[in-house]
């Protein structure tokens, strides 16, 4: 974020702004990029009022003090809340939403405390970002449009979970089990997969850059129009996968098993298949396609 | 409600014992409402004022008709104020004077459920109205018994407890057709429950804040064995939906309204406020979509995003499909994808739809069972229908439950109750999606307005995040569209695609001219097969039973195909058919061979399909001809339509014959 002499230098100045001239500071903020994420950790706001926080403006307030702050419930939603002390807060709508994000940065064991005697709302845009979730049971739990950059997966029950629109970049799902998840144009770039065990889940649009799914089984997912460029499918197999109208350039399917796949008219330049099976693949319409190196290419519909 | 004495209908107003009609409105609220608190004979004296009877006319209200009524009855067309329908006196005769009613328009009918009833304290049944009585007791029961059953009292709940087990299905197959005792004592249940749901209701919208349930619709027959579908309307029908629910339940019955009544409700799905009012389209009026914003007045994914709009296209025809698999056995299921798609170029669709149908299998299984998805693995068998294998699945969850007496209701209860657990639960993100949609949409049409500003307009960051805007809408419309299709899946007995919902209740209910794409109508083509082939088989004991109560989507498909262009063979015979099953035969008329009702119906489909015999295997020709109707539209489409032609419009949609 640039300074040009309206917008606070750094951090603390936006608190001092905010005490000094609350409508300055909403103002102030409306103008950061609704992409960027304004810092706002480890600061003290305890009584401050932050109701006018403008939408779709994200901050992080990691770490900060908002005993007795009046919110946004609904914005507040969205910002970053590690170890944020939200006690006494007082929001324009129930509260339900933020126990839930307290919940999941407390820890599996909070987690299953609170989980055990509360069903999980829907969570819209909350920012997780580098979460730990190993060994969570996230059954049922949505999380549509929210931030779970570099986030762990590991050993955590995902089954019926909503992933829809949700930024995943980084994050790890290597060795899970993904039972109808639905990651419908989630962004996947670096995500690792590698030995994940997907089914039923849906992919469409999803952004895949990087992402490594070695191993990986696809048994009847359904990923239309995914992109991304490098993806590692080595080694992977599917059954009844769906990936249709894919851009898939410099893909790496060494090895995997492509068993009815589909994967018509979709972009695979670059794409490598050397000693993958692909005869039960249908290629019609796709560009770029290279099967130097398969197994039953004869069989594969192109 | 209107209060008015016999004499002066009878004589127009000669009579000086009238109320004198200026005076009327006002004397009249006021006798009511200190009658109210009488018991019903000084009630009725207090409001004779001269030894001519005084007939009270209908009243809505539960409480002032309990009051005001010796013997209550349900008048399905009576208004008492703007209501439709109100509950007036069981006793005066059938088509008496008395016994007529003004609907809201002023015209007034006898359409009391029952007629000729007064109370008569000698009559009543003890035991009957205690629910002692056993199915097969009720089934030898003097009509005069069951005729004495007051529908506003606690007898109705006894009944449905303790004889049919809190169970509709018991209670319908244990009266309809059992003798006139029965049957009464099903109209009198019938009545329970036009007053008790309602109750809930209003209970439900009284726990909400102000708006989240601003009213309801109840759509259901006057026929004992019809069910009451409720569409809400208000801010949060999302959550009105749980609320009913557990209020239900809280009512102290031990199973779903939809198992103890056959009532069910539904959030808002494609049919809003502006969808009846509709948009013009090339100069001809189309239903309007939700999301209606700057520059798309229409709503809905814009048509000027072609990927967008054709990837919404599809999800809504896979839904169509997924309820078709339904309702097929697997074998069925591979010849109508044979049948579609001859040369095997479809198979990526065909995966989708499989896909979304076993998540939708494999989500219920695992509500019902509680189990790990380990133990979900066995497979559909190759003789059942999908909805079949769920039943199964309810069924064996009733059995190991050494404590169930009755298996069968339990069973139901199982399925119903899993379908509404997910049900609230997908609404819960569908509220959280279209809140989050509406906001997009505020602040795109705010930022758009600042730009039409000639002081103070965009900014570079403003003009950009109203880029952004707009293409997250279209986005968050598409994924919105299909949650509410998914959510309408997990409810019971809906439509799911837009195109279904607006050519069944805008066109062909409302009969309001409205145009479709021919996307549109194939997907209620799709839809309304699938749903013949559901009727069919649960009806599946004759051709009549099959055709009376399939018959309104046999005449929905075809009406539908023939809006997207196809006529001519099945099309026309299915039209011909349909209409007069769904408008004469339901209607209450007779086939050319004089006779009504199932075997009615039974002569039409002989006539115009000749189908035969009038049993399972005429049924299972019934049933073998629907999919291959359904097969002809969807190869009729890909000729004829294609994606290129997806969003043209067809022809006007009618209720009329045509």
């Amino acid at each position: 974020m640039e300074s040009d002499g309206l917008m606070p230098a750094d951090k603390n100045a936006w608190l001092e702004l905010l005490k000094t001239d609350s409508d300055g500071f909403f103002a102030a903020a409306k103008q950061v990029h609704f992409r960027e994420t304004l810092d706002l950790t480890g600061l003290d706001f305890s009584g401050l009022d932050l109701s006018g926080a403008p939408r779709r403006r994200r901050w992080d307030l990691s770490g900060s003090n908002l005993t007795g702050c009046r919110v946004n419930v609904s914005h507040l939603v969205t910002c970053r809340l590690q170890d944020t002390i939200l006690d006494g807060i007082e929001g324009d709508d129930d509260l339900d939403d933020l126990h839930q994000i307290a919940a999941l940065w407390s820890g599996q064991e909070g987690w299953s405390a609170w989980r055990s005697e509360n069903e999980p709302s829907v969570l819209i845009g909350a920012n997780l970002s580098g979460i730990d979730l190993r060994g969570f049971d996230l059954t049922n739990v949505s999380l549509s449009r929210s931030l779970l950059e570099g986030a762990d997966f590991r050993g955590a029950t995902l089954v019926g979970m909503g992933l829809t629109m949700t930024s995943l970049g980084g994050a790890r799902f290597d060795g899970c089990s993904l039972t109808r998840v639905d990651l419908t144009s989630a962004t996947l770039v670096q995500t690792n997969f590698e030995g994940a065990a997907l089914s039923l889940c849906r992919m469409d649009k999803a952004e895949m850059s990087g992402a490594n799914a070695q191993a990986a089984t696809f048994d009847g997912c359904v990923a239309k129009a995914l992109t991304g460029t490098g993806i590692n499918l080595s080694r992977s197999s599917h059954v009844k996968t769906v990936m249709t109208s894919a851009v898939l350039p410099e893909s790496r399917w060494d090895g995997a098993k492509l068993e009815s796949v589909f994967l018509e008219q979709s972009d695979l330049s670059g794409a490598s298949f050397v000693g993958a099976d692909v005869a039960g693949a249908d290629f019609r319409g796709a560009q770029g396609l290279n099967l130097e190196g398969a197994h039953h290419a004869e069989s594969a519909k192109v | 409600m209107r209060l008015e004495s016999n004499r002066e209908k009878e004589s127009s107003g000669t009579s000086t014992d009238a109320l004198d009609a200026s005076e009327a409105p006002s004397q009249a609220v006021q006798l009511k409402e200190k009658a109210g608190g009488m018991g019903y004979a000084d009630g009725v004296a207090l409001l004779t004022p001269s030894p001519a009877p005084v007939q009270m006319d209908a009243i809505s209200n539960v409480d002032t008709a309990k009051a005001t009524f010796g013997m209550p009855t349900w008048d399905s067309k009576a208004a008492d104020d703007d209501s439709k329908g109100a509950w007036v006196d069981a006793a005066p005769a059938r088509d008496s004077d008395a016994g007529k009613h003004a609907d809201k328009k002023g015209n007034r009918a006898d359409n009391r459920q029952v007629r000729g009833v007064a109370a008569n304290a000698g009559d009543v049944h003890a035991a009957l109205e205690a629910g002692s009585l056993s199915e097969a007791d009720v089934q030898g029961l003097d009509v005069r018994h069951a005729q004495q059953i007051n529908p506003l009292g606690d007898a109705p709940v006894n009944i449905l407890k303790n004889t049919y087990g809190q169970s509709w299905n018991r209670a319908k197959h244990a009266t309809v057709g059992k003798g006139a005792g029965a049957e009464m004592v099903m109209t009198k249940l019938w009545e329970f429950r036009q007053w008790h749901h309602d109750k809930i209701l209003r209970e439900t919208q009284a726990e909400l804040a102000p708006g989240e349930l601003s009213k309801w619709a109840a759509a259901g027959s006057t026929t004992l064995t019809s069910d009451i579908d409720v569409n809400l309307k208000g801010s949060n029908t999302e959550k009105a939906v749980k609320v009913f629910n557990r209020r239900f339940k809280e009512d102290k019955w031990a199973y779903e309204a939809g198992v103890v009544y056959d009532v069910n409700v539904y959030a808002l799905d494609f049919l809003h406020g502006k969808t009846f009012a509709g948009v013009e389209r090339d100069g001809q009026r189309v239903a309007a979509k939700e999301g209606d914003r700057a520059g798309e007045e229409a709503g809905g994914v814009s048509l000027s995003s072609p990927d967008a709009a054709a990837a919404d296209a599809m999800h809504q025809e896979v839904w169509t499909l997924v309820k078709m698999r339904l309702y097929m056995t697997p074998t069925e299921w591979d010849e109508y994808k044979g049948g579609v798609d001859a040369s095997g170029s479809e198979g990526a669709k065909w995966a989708e739809v499989e896909s979304r149908y076993a998540n939708y299998r494999d989500t219920l299984r695992a509500e019902i069972t509680s189990v790990s998805k380990d133990t979900l693995a066995a497979a559909d068998e190759a003789d059942k229908t999908g909805i079949s294998v769920l039943n199964r699945v309810a069924h064996q969850k009733a059995e190991d439950n050494a404590g169930v007496v009755d298996k069968e209701t339990q069973s139901e209860d199982n399925l119903i109750a899993a379908s509404n657990r997910v049900y609230e639960r997908k609404l819960k993100e569908m509220k959280k999606t279209r809140t989050h949609v509406k906001a997009d949409i505020d602040e795109y049409n705010e930022l758009i307005e600042q730009g039409k500003r000639k002081s103070n307009p965009f900014s570079p960051l403003a003009e950009e995040e109203a880029r952004m805007l707009h293409q997250e809408i279209n986005e968050n419309l598409e994924i919105l569209r299909d949650l509410i299709s998914e959510c309408a899946f997990y409810s019971n007995e809906a439509y799911l695609t837009d195109g279904a919902v607006n050519h069944a209740v805008v066109g062909l209910q409302e009969g309001i001219k409205i145009h479709q794409t021919k996307a549109e109508s194939l997907h209620a083509v799709n839809e309304n097969v699938a749903d013949c082939l559901k009727e069919m088989a649960r009806h599946g004991e004759n051709v009549g039973e099959a055709g009376y109560k399939a018959g309104k989507y046999m005449w929905r498909l075809a009406d539908a195909a023939r809006n997207m262009g196809m006529s001519g063979g099945a099309i026309d015979t299915y039209y011909e058919t349909g209409f007069e099953l769904a408008n004469t035969i339901k209607g209450g008329g007779t086939s050319p061979q004089g006779n009504t009702g199932p075997r009615g119906a039974y002569d039409l489909i002989h006539t115009h399909m000749g189908i035969s015999p009038n049993d399972p295997a005429g049924v299972a020709s019934l049933k073998g001809m629907t999919r291959s109707v359904g097969i002809q539209a969807s190869v009729w489409y890909k000729t004829n339509v294609g994606s290129e032609h997806q969003h043209d419009l067809g022809s006007t949609v009618t209720k009329d014959k045509h």
